[in-house]
């Protein structure tokens, strides 16, 4: 009966009565005992004052004139140290002669477009479209009275094909030619809208035009 | 005439090519020098140079005086420069050790170069520095720049400035000392 149910036996009272017993005044004396226990030998010795004093001496007013000392430290290897060698200061590159000279006059040159402008007539994209323009009003009106071999060559390419690649040659060309004047002033805003974003950002936030992402590798 | 006046002038048609001019003989040779110390060969530096005043008189007009002229060119020619160096690494897909080997070589076999065994050595061992650090070393050591004016050039406040010049200061004695 009582396998089979143990746990009535453990609610008995007196089983949980402590059977272990220490020597009389045990617990008065604990605490003096663990306090006097954690201070070693040694440490009573090291607690004397005398001890703690340092022998340790600093030449007068060295505090005062370390931050100087560490401040100039930095300074000191470049002019105490090889770099401080007026020597290497020196410039070792040079330039051709009258290099400066001329390039005063090169880069004027290059800033002002005014002085050397060229005709549009004169430009060669201009005249490579012109030619193109011709050569292409040659094929159209030469076509209808073209030879069997050329069309038997163009059958070879879809019709939609021929008529997609005319349509678009001829939208160019329309609107080149219908807008050679107007070409200059749109290239025009193109360089001004550029360039007045440029400035004005690199006047609004420096950091971001010109952004030394690649200083750090 | 002063950067003040050499902006003022550049804004009237007038006097603009005139302005342009002083500009360009008061400050093309710094930048030169600047550029050259960055790129080495002076074919390269000459085209650089060139763009960088091209850019500078194209967006003079704009230019509303908030730090100096000439460190707003500095900066404009600090860009262009790596930039330069950028773009010939991307075109050869080279890797940065390639592009500072290639600036090693002209350093030693270029034309237009003049210095003794320790004076090149010195370029080399700047060459082995990262960007910053090159670009702070040489404008403290051999332009005298204060950090006030190198740190409106290249965008790092002074005391970062001041950490990397001793950085590199610190590297460049350890490189001029070995054999």
């Amino acid at each position: 009966m009582s396998d089979e149910n143990p746990y009535k036996k453990l609610k008995a009272p007196h089983l949980k009565k402590n059977i272990f017993e220490t020597p009389e005044g045990y617990f008065g004396d604990l605490k003096e005992k663990i306090t006097l226990g954690l201070v070693t030998e040694d440490e009573r010795i090291l607690s004397s004052e005398q001890l703690k004093k340092s022998i340790f001496e600093v030449p007068n007013g060295y505090f005062d004139k370390l931050n100087e000392k560490i401040i100039s430290a930095t300074k000191r290897t470049e002019e105490e140290g090889i770099l401080g060698n007026e020597t290497l200061k020196k410039n070792i590159y040079s330039t051709p002669e009258n290099y400066f000279e001329s390039l005063n006059s090169e880069i004027l040159s290059k800033v002002k477009p005014e002085t050397k402008v060229i005709p549009l007539y004169q430009t060669t994209w201009f005249r490579a479209v012109a030619a193109a323009v011709v050569l292409i009003m040659v094929a159209l009106l030469s076509m209808p009275t073209k030879q069997l071999s050329e069309s038997d060559l163009l059958s070879e390419v879809s019709d939609e094909a021929i008529i997609n690649y005319l349509e678009e040659r001829q939208a160019i060309e329309y609107e080149l030619l219908s807008s050679v004047e107007g070409l200059d002033a749109i290239l025009d805003n193109m360089i001004l809208e550029e360039t007045s974003s440029y400035s004005f950002a690199l006047n609004e936030n420096p950091e971001l035009d010109y952004d030394f992402e690649y200083f750090d590798h | 005439m002063d950067d003040h006046q050499i902006i003022e002038g550049f804004k009237n048609p007038a006097t603009k090519n005139k302005a342009f001019s002083v500009l360009l003989d008061k400050y093309q040779q710094r930048i030169y020098w600047h550029v050259r110390k960055i790129i080495i060969d002076h074919d390269d530096t000459d085209d650089v140079v060139q763009d960088v005043f091209i850019k500078v008189f194209k967006n003079l007009d704009g230019f509303r005086e908030a730090s100096q002229l000439y460190t707003w060119v500095y900066r404009i020619a600090t860009n262009e420069a790596l930039t330069f160096l950028k773009k010939r690494q991307r075109k050869q897909a080279w890797s940065i050790d390639d592009v500072n080997h290639d600036l090693e070589n002209k350093l030693t076999s270029g034309s237009y170069i003049d210095g003794d065994e320790i004076q090149i050595k010195l370029q080399k061992a700047i060459l082995t520095l990262p960007e910053k650090q090159k670009l702070v070393f040489n404008m403290k050591y051999f332009d005298d720049l204060k950090y006030e004016e190198i740190s409106e050039i290249i965008g790092t406040s002074v005391g970062g400035l001041k950490a990397n010049y001793h950085l590199a200061v610190k590297k460049i004695e350890e490189y001029l000392s070995e054999d």
